[in-house]
């Protein structure tokens, strides 16, 4: 009953612990600030997300909602104190299942996998979905989530071996293609890898940011001298404490790292209180007086386009860009079509919604080196942009890439690291800043909201004669990437057709709105939904099958794209067909069949979730189940791979090391896709080691060689690539010492399975660890090499769009099955059958996973999420109200390959991390259509948008 | 950021008022906390008094046809507990619905109430039951009682008839046996899910399975406080059961029933969809088939 601090008795992971606390503190802060087991995660702060799910007296509950007091004399568990020996089965099954990408998620659904199985030794998938249904995963689209649980639940239960988690690799050649547990699941499965928000430094000091309320209006003054002066103050810093020149963006650097002379939209940081502790921190921000001078504010394209105000002043038009194709000759095409659509699109704003929000950490070392580690997810720019604005040498600035709780590119732009930076060089003391989860979503970048226009001419056999689009993209407050998303959207924007008349205007524009920016796909997402469903249109006005008018249109090996580059192979085709075979399509026109068709509520399909399934009765059931539509819908997508238009590159060390270990660095950025599994595959194929034979190096300016962001899907091409030839010329040198010692051909030698030898002799053939001995200690050659990895992407004409941006496409197509619940709108996707070309797949598990996570995230902006800016001031800022798929809404996925190996690419390879979500949005707008006959063209397809439809439909 | 500076935390009914009493500040009782702890700090008071430690407020008895419900008493115990699965099933079809199972052991039904928010999930089925909400609280060193009905009880959004000083302590709900029942929620998504309408529906038959006996039927999250549909429930009560007399029926849904002054018209659109399922459904719970 007292006031002030309480003493708790409370048992953690079976260790008593008696402390003083403040009562009303939440357990997870207890956990991971007293006692600093840090596994127990915080993703949302408001019980919304999972990451913080522990047992209390065997109860699974969110440690961020329950005030310590109540949790005194309880027994804790946490995924610390899983397992007796460590690492449980449970844990195990997750590496080995896939259930594991960013890691941010798995220790919250590590305790909800013990207590479903610990409550019910045979759990069936409905009640997994349904206990997994507070804990939310933004990575893996649940499935292999729900797998591992499976697998557990059957060893547990004596009904499969233990054994059957063991990685079988027939041989080290065969390590590309073999399913390979993530080489980094380990420490995300125990919980013990910490990410930026974890680490603690001594002496560090804490960040709190004065965010703007205006949302566009120029500063007039800012006083700080009473926050100055309360108490653990250390410095408030201003955009008038930046030494050097101000500015960042991937495309264009308009952003100051604190507002300067004005702010653009709510949230924006104008000042940085620096104190011992957060709370203090916190506390002085109450007395920064900010006077405003209000501006009118740019909520809409429309507005930004009629100069409502000025937000850029070195952009008077508002408008950032503009990409122009035009190709053929559309006025003359559309004069012998048969048949011309024209259609509007728009799409909402949507949050990447990684469960780790932004973090880092900033110090200045022993020799004058600030080092900046944060979750970011492009660290070679963002040094060079910390140089400047910080007016050092940019050998005097050290970034670092700490593990990324996903990133999907909102972690590409550099929104707090100069803050932070900043503050260290001032303070001379580390410093931390951790972002709320309010904080992410108002001011981190958003995907682009955009407008589009079709004018479609076909003829009656259904081909595409001519397309004519605009599109316009409201990049928001600041340029970011919206240069780079406007650009791809021209080029990609017309969809996976030849055609031959084709004119595209592709704009982006300045509003007062959240920023846009990086988002997966960076900017086709939204054309591909308006083109896909527009082919839906033209299969129901011509009445062709929607796969047959792919067919009829789709690229093939020597099409021409929009910008009239000549193909090389194309998969697309291969891609429709595979996924037609794969979900049993039934041919047809899209003329509302649902309720006709009999490929639906097949056995490749879930059940709707119908809460309480459990106890409700059969007849009852029924009748619910009775009110439901189904339908199908096809999309399908392609997508550049790696950075267009320009020299992407990519490089790494590596180094063949003591006991036959390979030690490989390179500044490759791991945001939860599993590359580094990837390149340990192409390290283990080429060297002839195993998996955990090889070291990775961390993502390190000062340690790293350079090898660019995660993005563009370009890791596995560039950075493979640029390892593989590495591994191909460390493999040359060694076997070449080889070769000198044994006094024979070099040809002859191989290395695999940890030896080194020669076909069918005895003579020569030496475990790895002993010849790498001999090379090296004995002939004094340490056995290391680079590699490095270019593209040759040209520049598009200014005018024409002509050239050839990328050198590698891939291909994709998807079907969804629906069922709308007729009583009120919602959408349940049941199936999910997706076909892609992949280049080479290096990663079975990986390329899935990539599948099932991009098709769930494509899922939520199809039907739930939206970040919608009332006159500029975001109105879902918190998981409450901004909303995520949980596991009870997905489909269960089908998935098949293709593996047309790109040319250019020494390892065949391509890549999957945007290409996937792509068709899905499409497939389910389409579907929607075919169970109900309602069209979808502005998203989200929320549950309101449908029944107010039906209703109309019903009145006339 | 803590959630509060000062926090108490009494363990017995008199410890409670003496910390009210004592109470220098504004304050905000804590049960399961699950609403307060999601809440930004600055919405919230400055002191806490957390009763989860009252054991007294954590009963479940029955008394003359009434289940009395302890105000700490988890959402998730209506689907656990066997005594209030058996005598209040209705809020089991509800709490199913609530949030998600981790919230459910940690939310209470006092909190629920308490809160009164148009989207709490369980206030429609005690609103279709009839329940009677305790109030208790200290005056003259005399523990002082009030019964009152949930419509009476709730105000507005998060308004109620609390007064300072008095919390709620427990739920009475009647034992209502032979009910066919059902519950109707719709959101944006399926779990961890505020309502956007959320509907309680309860049917009696005659014996013979023939004729509408009782039928009550309410709303939540569709205007400041939950409503029950009485001009339905009137119209049914001694009608033929028939697919065709609820149709008639969903015509005398009071065209003001929708008071939200967001998403009306989709609102409007799920009112007598909800009327319709939700009758079916519970008939079909006793066995009647249309």
């Amino acid at each position: 009953m007292t006031a002030e601090q309480i003493r708790i008795e409370i048992t953690i992971n079976g260790r008593k612990y008696s402390r003083y606390v403040a009562p009303a503190m939440r357990l997870a802060d207890f956990l991971r600030e007293d006692l600093h087991l840090i596994g127990t995660k915080k993703g949302c702060n408001a019980g919304e997300c999972g990451t913080c799910s522990v047992l209390i007296d065997g109860v699974l509950k969110k440690s961020c909602l329950i005030p310590i007091a109540q949790a005194d004399g309880c027994e804790v568990v946490t995924v610390e104190g899983i397992g007796p020996k460590g690492v449980d089965i449970i844990q195990r099954c997750f590496m080995h299942a896939g259930a594991v990408q960013c890691g941010y998620c798995t220790p919250g659904m590590i305790m909800a996998a013990v207590t479903i199985l610990k409550e019910n030794k045979y759990p069936d998938r409905l009640e997994i979905r349904r206990r997994l249904g507070g804990n939310i995963c933004r990575c893996t689209g649940y499935a292999k989530i729900m797998d591992a649980i499976e697998l557990a639940r059957d060893i547990l239960n004596g009904d499969k071996d233990e054994s059957c988690l063991k990685t079988v690799i027939e041989n080290t050649e065969k390590t590309i293609g073999s399913c390979v547990d993530r080489v980094d699941a380990l420490g995300k499965v125990t919980g013990a890898l910490e990410y930026a928000a974890d680490m603690e430094m001594p002496r560090m000091l804490h960040v709190f940011l004065v965010r703007s309320k205006e949302v566009h209006a120029n500063i007039v003054s800012i006083n700080y001298d009473k926050a100055l002066v309360m108490p653990g103050v250390e410095d408030i810093v201003t955009a008038a404490d930046v030494p050097g020149e101000d500015g960042f963006g991937v495309g264009y650097q308009d952003q100051p790292i604190l507002a300067r002379g004005k702010v653009r939209y709510y949230g924006e940081p104008v000042a940085a209180i620096v104190a011992e502790t957060l709370e203090e921190a916190e506390e002085a921000a109450k007395y920064v007086e900010i006077t405003y001078e209000k501006l009118p504010i740019v909520t809409t394209i429309e507005e930004a386009m009629a100069g409502k105000a000025v937000i850029h002043e070195a952009y008077q038009d508002n408008l950032v860009s503009t990409t122009l194709l035009d190709k053929g000759n559309i006025d003359q095409a559309f004069a012998y079509c048969d048949l011309i659509l024209e259609q509007d699109y728009s799409t909402q704003a949507v949050d990447h919604a990684y469960l780790e929000t932004e973090a880092g950490i900033a110090y200045v070392d022993p020799d004058d080196v600030l080092v900046v580690k944060s979750c970011d997810q492009d660290i070679s720019p963002h040094r060079a942009f910390l140089a400047r604005i910080l007016d050092r040498p940019i050998n005097k600035v050290r970034v670092i890439m700490t593990p990324v709780g996903g990133g999907f590119g909102g972690k590409e732009d550099m929104i707090y690291q100069g803050i932070l930076g900043l503050c260290a060089v001032r303070t001379r003391r580390p410093v931390k800043l951790v972002f709320s989860r309010k904080d992410s979503l108002i001011s981190s970048a958003k995907r682009h909201p955009v407008f589009m226009h079709h004018k479609i001419g076909v003829t009656k056999d259904g081909r595409i004669k001519a397309l004519e689009l605009t599109l316009k993209s409201d990049g928001g407050a600041y340029c970011m990437s919206t240069i780079g998303t406007v650009k791809k959207a021209a080029m990609l924007g017309g969809g996976p057709y030849e055609i031959d008349n084709i004119r595209v205007n592709s704009k982006g524009y300045y509003t007062n709105n959240t920023p846009s920016g990086a988002m997966r796909t960076f900017g086709i997402l939204q054309p591909t939904f308006a083109i896909e469903s527009t082919m839906d249109m033209i299969s129901e006005r011509l009445g062709i099958d929607p796969v047959e008018l792919r067919m009829i249109n789709g690229l093939q090996d020597g099409s021409s794209t929009h910008t009239q580059q000549i193909l090389g192979s194309v998969a697309y085709k291969e891609t429709v067909r595979r996924c037609a075979e794969l979900s049993g399509w039934e041919p047809g026109p899209s003329t509302v069949r649902g309720s006709i068709r009999q490929d639906v509520k097949g056995e490749g399909v879930v059940k709707p979730y119908i809460p309480g399934r459990e106890f409700k009765s059969e007849a009852a059931l029924k009748i619910a189940e009775s009110r439901f539509k189904y339908g199908r819908g096809l999309g399908t997508s392609w997508y550049g791979i790696a950075r267009p238009t320009s020299r992407d590159k990519a490089s790494a060390f590596i180094e063949i090391d003591d006991g036959g270990t390979v030690m490989l660095l390179t500044g490759v950025t791991e945001i939860g896709e599993g590359i580094h599994t990837v390149l340990t595959q192409i390290v283990c194929n080429e060297l002839g080691v195993y998996p955990e034979d090889v070291t990775l190096g961390d993502n390190d300016t000062a340690r790293s060689p350079e090898a660019s962001h995660a993005g563009a899907s370009r890791q596995t091409y560039m950075v493979g690539n640029a390892v593989a030839v590495a591994a191909k010329n460390v493999k040359a040198k060694f076997i070449k010492a080889m070769a000198e010692y044994w006094d024979v051909d070099a040809t002859n030698i191989v290395m695999r399975d940890r030896r080194v030898f020669i076909e069918g002799s005895n003579r020569f053939d030496l475990p790895l660890a002993d010849a790498l001995k001999i090379i090296k200690h004995d002939r004094g050659i340490v056995p290391v090499a680079s590699g490095l990895y270019t593209v040759h992407h040209g520049a598009i004409d200014p005018v024409t769009g002509k050239g050839n941006p990328w050198q590698a496409y891939v291909y994709g197509s998807q079907v969804a099955e629906v069922a709308v619940d007729t009583t009120t709108g919602e959408v349940h996707v049941v199936g999910i059958w997706a076909s892609h070309d992949v280049g080479r797949v290096i990663s079975p598990q990986g390329v899935e996973g990539q599948v099932h996570g991009g098709a769930v995230m494509s899922m939520g902006q199809a039907i739930m999420e939206d970040f919608p800016c009332k006159d500029g001031v975001p109105v879902n800022k918190d998981f409450a109200k901004y909303l995520l798929p949980t596991c009870v809404d997905i489909p269960a996925f089908h998935a098949s390959f293709v593996e047309d190996r790109g040319p250019y690419s020494p390892l065949g390879a391509k890549g999957i991390g945007e290409p996937a979500p792509l068709p899905t949005v499409p497939a389910i707008i389409n579907a929607i259509y075919d169970a109900v006959g309602v069209r979808i063209t502005d998203l989200p397809a929320t549950p309101e948008k449908i029944l107010n439809a039906l209703a109309k439909q019903s009145k006339y | 950021m803590l959630q509060y500076k000062e926090y108490l935390r009494p363990t017995t009914i008199e410890e409670l008022f003496s910390c009210i009493k004592a109470a220098d500040k504004a304050y905000d009782i804590v049960s399961g906390g699950t609403d307060l702890y999601a809440k930004e700090q600055e919405r919230l008071s400055p002191m806490a008094i957390d009763i989860s430690r009252i054991p007294a407020l954590s009963d479940i008895s029955l008394e003359d046809g009434w289940v009395k419900i302890g105000a700490n008493t988890p959402v998730q115990q209506f689907i656990e507990n066997a005594v209030l699965v058996d005598q209040v099933p209705l809020i089991r079809h509800a709490a199913i619905y609530f949030a998600d199972q981790q919230i459910r052991e940690a939310a209470t039904i006092g909190g629920n109430v308490a809160n009164s928010s148009p989207t709490g999930d369980i206030i429609p089925t005690l609103t279709a039951m009839d329940a009677v909400i305790q109030t208790l609280s200290m005056e003259d060193d005399q523990e002082v009682r009030r019964q009152i009905s949930i419509l009476e009880f709730i105000q507005g959004p998060g308004r109620n008839v609390l007064k300072d000083g008095e919390i709620v302590e427990a739920i009475l709900c009647p034992v209502l046996t032979g009910y066919g029942l059902a519950f109707k929620k719709v959101g944006q998504r399926r779990s961890l899910c505020i309502s956007t309408v959320n509907s309680a529906f309860m049917v009696k038959a005659d014996p013979a399975q023939k004729i509408f006996e009782d039928v009550r039927i309410a709303f939540g999250a569709i205007g400041p406080v939950p409503q029950r549909v009485s001009d339905v429930e009137k119209f049914l009560v001694g009608k033929e059961i028939s697919e065709e007399i609820i149709n008639e029926a969903l015509n005398l849904i009071p065209a003001d029933l929708v008071k939200s002054r967001s998403r009306i018209e989709y609102r409007r659109n799920v009112v007598p969809n909800f009327v319709k399922a939700g009758l079916m459904e519970a008939l079909a719970e006793l066995g009647i088939a249309l």
